[in-house]
């Protein structure tokens, strides 16, 4: 392939990905290229959104790299099969490099839970989404968020986070990270999760 | 009842969606992503992360950052021979011959 540098800053997402695919063993530097043109346009919003999520700016940044690594090592996204856009893809990319993240740090606690891995391994591929035209509880989140307590708001988003919604239950080792950070009992986090689900229900009743 | 739970489902679905786009957990929709491209504020990026440099280095930093755990233990190491000889100095006709193997030993 042979690519014009003014060229290929106005490739589609797509076509930069499919660049990267192409050139990786023979062309090394249009690989970087492509992949610094795409950076160049998510690196910020990612990181945006990686803060935000992951809390600590130490475990954010982790996952922001590990995510950008993993788009390098395997730059399978196709618009054409994956059905998605580039962004979504990487966000997605981020939760699982994130879930990960959570599992080796599991690793390292004293009494690891036993059967850990086979709940992980399950709850990980679960999915709960729905189409949103404009999600009018958008509105809600920041009253939501004032009006439960640090630890409440915590504790919910971790369950929708990692699907723990609908009746499913959290994977072991989140549990377990919220037990060691809140020094409590796994009855006291569902219970706390459930109040704090109560609550924000009564706080989008008023405000949507 | 099954109202009540089909109420409850429905509510929990529409707020994981809305804190998805609300980017406080990470969108798996093109329409939560969307949103949250669309609403974000642009943040000032750290200057490690103004390139993409850190791509293409290829160890692992997570794991090294979690197993935590490289402790420079020189100065254990350094107690553990004084313990070894329990405590005493090193005699003076062992220091000699230290000092007469290292003369000896071939130069490179």
């Amino acid at each position: 392939m042979i690519v014009d540098s003014g060229e290929i800053n106005k490739f589609s997402d797509g076509e930069l990905m499919a660049t990267i695919r192409e050139s990786r063993d023979r062309d090394k530097i249009l690989t970087m290229k492509a992949i610094s043109i795409l950076y160049e346009r998510y690196h910020s919003k990612l990181l945006c959104l990686c803060n935000k999520v992951c809390g600590g700016m130490s475990e954010a940044d982790l996952v922001f790299e590990s995510t950008w690594k993993k788009v390098y090592k395997y730059p399978t996204f196709d618009p054409q099969k994956t059905n998605t856009k580039f962004f979504t893809w990487l966000s997605k990319i981020a939760k699982n490099e994130w879930y990960s993240l959570k599992e080796k740090c599991l690793l390292n606690y004293n009494g690891i839970i036993e059967d850990y891995q086979d709940s992980v391994i399950e709850e990980k591929v679960q999915e709960v989404t729905l189409p949103l035209t404009r999600n009018p509880l958008i509105t809600a989140l920041q009253h939501i968020k004032e009006n439960l307590s640090e630890k409440d708001w915590d504790i919910l988003l971790r369950h929708f986070e990692f699907n723990a919604i609908n009746g499913k239950h959290l994977p072991k080792y989140i549990l377990e990270e919220l037990k060691i950070k809140y020094h409590t009992t796994s009855a006291a986090i569902r219970q706390a999760k459930g109040r704090a689900l109560e609550k924000a229900k009564q706080i989008a009743r008023l405000n949507v | 009842m099954e109202t009540k739970k089909l109420q409850n489902t429905n509510f929990e679905a529409e707020l994981s969606s809305a804190l998805k786009s609300a980017g406080y957990i990470f969108p798996t929709t093109d329409k939560e992503a969307e949103y949250f491209l669309e609403q974000s504020e642009d943040i000032d990026v750290p200057d490690k992360y103004k390139t993409c440099n850190f791509i293409f280095d290829e160890s692992d930093r997570a794991l090294d950052i979690i197993k935590g755990t490289h402790v420079d233990n020189q100065k254990a190491k350094q107690n553990w021979a004084i313990a070894a000889r329990h405590g005493r100095n090193i005699p003076q006709d062992i220091l000699d011959k230290m000092k007469h193997d290292k003369d000896n030993s071939p130069k490179k």
